[in-house]
């Protein structure tokens, strides 16, 4: 798959700031752009997917949109769950908010952007299944750019036992289009079962992704435990 | 009755996340939805559960009545006096 990449815009939780990525200049959560009667209703999880689809969205006005999620907002699920427990009668506003095509949806409304949206859900390769989805849309010719977002929440305490991978709120988004002769483009390759990682405390494969993406380093093993892909740079 | 207004108004505040609005800027025969406050109907479901929740008070959701209780801050607290059990 040899595609290309442009405006690249990455979030992570300041309190969680990490090594591989401490080189990028991150800027500060902007929801100026959404009317404060909405903004209101935005959650943790909903605010930084929409920062980062805004921030790479740029100049472009209707564009396709593919937003991966493993596990989408989980802290409010999470919540409709406990209410559901103790037999409370659910928020409608949650309720409507939790489901997974959500962040996709507001961004829609809000961006009055009408092209198709996808939202995918896909274990720990969610923004590799969106990439692949995506890069069919524009190798097909069906569009000539698509945006690709990720978000992912810290799990809820409920959940911490089963995380296998570590813990970061963050949210990366950019425009993905077809590699043209003679320019630099990215090259991503699915690597036999030899290359997986057995670690518990990788980073997200998204925030892998973008780190490669922002280095551009000629080769970059992204790896977790169910997969691994090499993303290969061919600069000028 | 006042009481119960400026009880609604915070629970108009606190369940709908009006984070800029305090029980001051809510007057009291000011439209609820659309013009005035500027609520909408995902905002009248929300307040509809708080209001049953807090007052205990049965609300039809298909009657025009419970529109017209919904129209103020007024309005709801007549019909929670009416109906509280």
């Amino acid at each position: 798959m040899k595609f290309v990449v442009e405006n690249l815009s990455l979030w992570v939780a300041p309190e969680q700031q990490i090594a591989e990525l401490s080189h990028l200049n991150l800027a500060d959560l902007d929801l100026s752009w959404v009317a404060p009667m909405q903004r209101r209703r935005l959650s943790p999880f909903m605010k930084m997917a929409l920062h980062t689809m805004h921030q790479a969205q740029g100049e472009y006005q209707q564009l396709a949109v593919n937003f991966s999620s493993r596990h989408g907002d989980l802290p409010k699920t999470s919540q409709l769950l406990h209410s559901l427990v103790e037999q409370e009668p659910l928020s409608p506003t949650a309720f409507g908010l939790s489901v997974h095509n959500a962040a996709t949806g507001l961004f829609s409304i809000i961006a009055k952007n009408k092209a198709p949206m996808n939202a995918i859900a896909g274990d720990q390769d969610s923004i590799i299944s969106a990439m692949i989805d995506g890069f069919a849309r524009v190798h097909s010719g069906i569009e000539q750019q698509i945006l690709i977002a990720h978000a992912e929440s810290v799990l809820p305490d409920e959940y911490l036992p089963f995380s296998d991978e570590q813990q970061i709120a963050h949210s990366v988004s950019f425009v993905l289009s077809t590699a043209q002769t003679g320019k630099p483009y990215f090259e991503l390759t699915k690597l036999p079962e030899s290359e997986h990682t057995q670690s518990d405390s990788c980073l997200p494969l998204s925030l892998q992704l973008a780190a490669a993406l922002t280095s551009k380093g000629s080769q970059s093993l992204l790896s977790h435990q169910q997969s691994a892909w090499m993303l290969q740079y061919h600069g000028d | 009755m006042t009481e119960l207004k400026n009880k609604i108004k915070q629970l108009i505040i606190s369940s709908l996340d009006l984070e800029d609005i305090t029980v001051d800027d809510i007057e009291n025969d000011q439209p609820l939805f659309v013009d005035g406050l500027g609520l909408d109907s995902i905002d009248a479901l929300e307040l509809g559960l708080a209001i049953k929740k807090e007052f205990n008070v049965k609300i039809d959701a298909n009657s025009e009545q419970t529109k017209a209780h919904f129209a103020s801050v007024d309005a709801l607290a007549e019909f929670i006096n009416q109906h509280q059990s």
